[in-house]
C-alpha cells in the first residue's frame, strides 16, 4: 500500500513576500523538529498510550545504536525529520512537509497515520507531529511584524541567507563543505 | 526581535563569521561521526566518492555467514551472524571520531588499531573497496548538520545583533 503525502498547509497574513514566506516556513520547519525531538506531538502535548512508549524489542535496539530510548522521538537515522522541508509558498500561504513519493515520506506517514507499513493503522500507535499550535505560529510570526516592514524584511534576510538547502538568491552566507580525502582517509568539514 | 543596522550584508557576514568557533565545529563533526555510525549499523551504506543517498550494504557471504554463526566474538548485541552492518566485534564503527581543526574547519576520522598490525581506517578502506563503501555523509546527514550549525549560529547572531 503507497504512502500518503504528508503536507500541511498553513495561512499566513497575504502581506508577506516570497522571501519573508521563505524564512517563516523554515522557522516553523525547525520548530516542528525541534518540538518532535522533545517528544511532542502537533498539539505541543506528549504521546499517550502506547505512542507514547517504545516496545522493549525496540528499545534494546534503539540502545545498541547509542540512541535515547526515553523519550519517544520519532529518530533513528535522523532522515525523516531532515528531510521535512517547505515545499511552496504562494500569496498568504506556505506548503510543509515531505516530498511526494520518496522513503522519507513514507516514513513519516508510517508515524502520522499510525500504519508502520501496515495497510491500517495500529490502534494507539499514531504520531502525528506534522503540525503547529496557533500559539507557536504567532510566536514565530511575531518576530516579522507586518507593522515593521524592515525588521521583518532583516530577520527573513538573516534565516534565508543561512539557509543550506534553499536559498533564493543562490549566495547563502553559511555552507558546509564535505571533502572526502582518498589520502588521510578522513571526512573534512569546512564552514564557509 | 529587532536587528538594528545599516550595511546589512557586511554586519551579517562578520556576526556569522564570529559566530563560528572550533568547539561548534567539533561538535557537528562528532554528531556526523555518530550519523555515519548509526547509518552504518543499520545496514546502509553510500555511494562511492561522493555525497549521496543511502544504500543497503551487499549481503554477506555464505561462507562468512557460516563463521559469524560459530564465532565467539561476534557483538551479539549489535549485529546478527546474517545481518550486512559492517560490524563484528563493532571496534571499527566505534573508533570514528569527529574534532574541530579550527573555528571554521572539522574532519572525521578513523581512530586506531583493531589489532595485528591493522589499522581501523585501513580496514575501513579494505571494506570500501570491496563493495560495501560507508565513510561519507549522505545528502540529507549533510542537512542535518547543516540545519544544527545554521540554528547555532542564528541564536549567536541575534545575540551579536540585539547588543
Amino acid at each position: 500500500m503507497s504512502a500518503k503525502w504528508q503536507r500541511i498547509t498553513i495561512r499566513l497574513p497575504e502581506e508577506y513576500n516570497p522571501i519573508e514566506r521563505q524564512a517563516i516556513g523554515l522557522e516553523i520547519v525547525d520548530h516542528i523538529r525541534e518540538r518532535t525531538l522533545s517528544g511532542k506531538d502537533k498539539n505541543n502535548n506528549g504521546w499517550s498510550g502506547r505512542a507514547g512508549i517504545y516496545s522493549s524489542a525496540y528499545k534494546k535496539f534503539k540502545s545498541s545504536l547509542g540512541l535515547g530510548t526515553s523519550t519517544v522521538d520519532i529518530r533513528l537515522s535522523g532522515d525523516t525529520l531532515a528531510a521535512m522541508q517547505v515545499l511552496s509558498d504562494a500569496k498568504g500561504k506556505i506548503i510543509v512537509g515531505f516530498e511526494n513519493g520518496t522513503e522519507e515520506n513514507a516514513k513519516a506517514d508510517g508515524n502520522i497515520r499510525g500504519t508502520y507499513g501496515q495497510r491500517s493503522p495500529i490502534p494507539g500507535k499514531k504520531r502525528d507531529f506534522l503540525g503547529i499550535t496557533a500559539g507557536a505560529l504567532d510566536r514565530i510570526l511575531s518576530r516579522y511584524p507586518i507593522t515593521n516592514r524592515q525588521e521583518a524584511k532583516e530577520r527573513a534576510q538573516l534565516i534565508t541567507s543561512l539557509d543550506s538547502s534553499k536559498s533564493l538568491d543562490s549566495s547563502n552566507d553559511l555552507e558546509l563543505d564535505i571533502e572526502n580525502d582518498p589520502n588521510t582517509k578522513r571526512l573534512r568539514l569546512r564552514a564557509r | 526581535m529587532a536587528i538594528k543596522f545599516t550595511d546589512l550584508s557586511k554586519k551579517l557576514r562578520e556576526a556569522i563569521e564570529t559566530s563560528l568557533d572550533r568547539s561548534l565545529m567539533e561538535s557537528i563533526a562528532v554528531q556526523g561521526a555518530s550519523l555515519i555510525r548509526i547509518r552504518t549499523r543499520l545496514g546502509y551504506g553510500t555511494s562511492e566518492e561522493r555525497i549521496s543517498t543511502r544504500q543497503k550494504l551487499k549481503s554477506l557471504t555464505e561462507n562468512y555467514v557460516s563463521r559469524r554463526k560459530n564465532s565467539k566474538h561476534l557483538n551479539r548485541d549489535l549485529t546478527g551472524p546474517k545481518r550486512s552492518n559492517l560490524t563484528f566485534t563493532g571496534r571499527m564503527l566505534d573508533a570514528i571520531k569527529g574534532r574541530g581543526t579550527s573555528n571554521t574547519k572539522a574532519v572525521i576520522e578513523i581512530l586506531g588499531s583493531h589489532g595485528n598490525n591493522l589499522l581501523n581506517k585501513d580496514l575501513a578502506a579494505y571494506v570500501s573497496a570491496a563493495g560495501r563503501p560507508f565513510f561519507n555523509l549522505t545528502t540529507l546527514e549533510v542537512k542535518q548538520l547543516s540545519d544544527n550549525l545554521r540554528g547555532v549560529v542564528i541564536k549567536r547572531v541575534n545575540e551579536k545583533l540585539t547588543k
